[in-house]
């Protein structure tokens, strides 16, 4: 290669060079872990009917309750990994991925097993996928009170005994 | 000899900083729950003014119809990452204790779920995977 020939390359070397080591430009491989997923082997011993107090001593606490109307219920267990390289420049990471655990947002990498209950609060059915797009149509609803049973207008549910 | 060492301890110095390090950082959210505590709760008994005595106010409620349902509980971050001049290697474990008390339409206790993983939220490197992820 001629003199003039390696003069760009130099410079490109130089540039590349002095940009990282000021930590202009920064790789990232990051991995996140968050909760823990539900074994196939627990879903699996459910069957609709299965009482809800039998669900959570089976799969623990859920990390969502909704109610449903009439006084059903939903709840979902949720869990996900995130494993990528990203790349910064200046100190701005171009992809990167979210470590925090938040109630109200779910990401779109969150996976979930969801129950629906019944009114007596027996399993209906299950469903395991990205909870976002399972649980879409739950979300937070208002209050749902169902008809007061009759000849019980003495009783003032849930007021703290 | 003695300019010879001098410039091997000045070329040390100088890598030392390009050599990048390592960081650890833990974060928590509301205070551990204990086993013991939602133990002494008995189904079918227990009321919800012993609940509040037992665990303190809930972080959530959400009504369900008539009866309720309470969250409780207790989130452990831990970090870990590697940083190698231009390179950094990060792992994030979130787990998390929990509770969910579920009341009938009188206040009394009707079941519980719990899941205590918050002590097994683990300091590694990406590449390692201390938990059986499907």
């Amino acid at each position: 290669m001629s003199a003039a020939g390696r003069r760009p390359a130099a410079a490109l070397a130089l540039a590349v060079s002095a940009l990282t080591l000021c930590s202009c430009v920064r790789a990232r491989y990051q991995k996140i872990t968050l909760l823990r997923p539900i074994a196939s082997a627990a879903e699996a011993e459910l069957a609709p009917g299965t009482e809800l107090s039998a669900c959570l001593a089976q799969l623990g606490a859920p990390n969502y309750v909704w109610e449903q109307p009439g006084g059903a219920v939903a709840v979902a267990y949720a869990w996900s990994r995130s494993v990528g390289w990203g790349l910064g420049v200046s100190g701005t990471v171009v992809r990167n991925v979210d470590a925090s655990f938040n109630y109200d947002d779910l990401s779109a990498d969150t996976r979930g097993l969801v129950l629906w209950f019944d009114t007596r609060w027996r399993l209906e059915r299950l469903e395991r996928g990205r909870i976002r797009d399972v649980a879409a149509p739950l979300g937070r609803a208002r209050p749902n009170l169902p008809t007061p049973p009759r000849g019980d207008a003495d009783a003032r549910p849930n007021q703290p005994r | 000899m003695r300019i010879r060492s001098s410039a091997r301890l000045v070329c040390l110095s100088l890598a030392a900083p390009l050599l990048g390090g390592c960081f650890l950082s833990r974060n928590t959210v509301n205070v551990p729950l204990h086993a013991e505590r939602s133990a002494a709760l008995a189904p079918g008994r227990s009321t919800q003014s012993e609940v509040l005595a037992a665990l303190g106010a809930p972080n959530e409620v959400v009504q369900l119809g008539y009866r309720s349902a309470w969250r409780y509980d207790h989130t452990v971050e831990k970090r870990a990452g590697l940083s190698l001049i231009v390179v950094t290697l990060i792992n994030t474990d979130v787990q998390q204790d929990r509770l969910w008390m579920f009341f009938d339409e009188h206040g009394v206790l009707a079941c519980f779920g719990a899941t205590l993983d918050a002590d097994e939220a683990v300091y590694e490197l990406p590449w390692s995977d201390s938990h059986n992820v499907e």
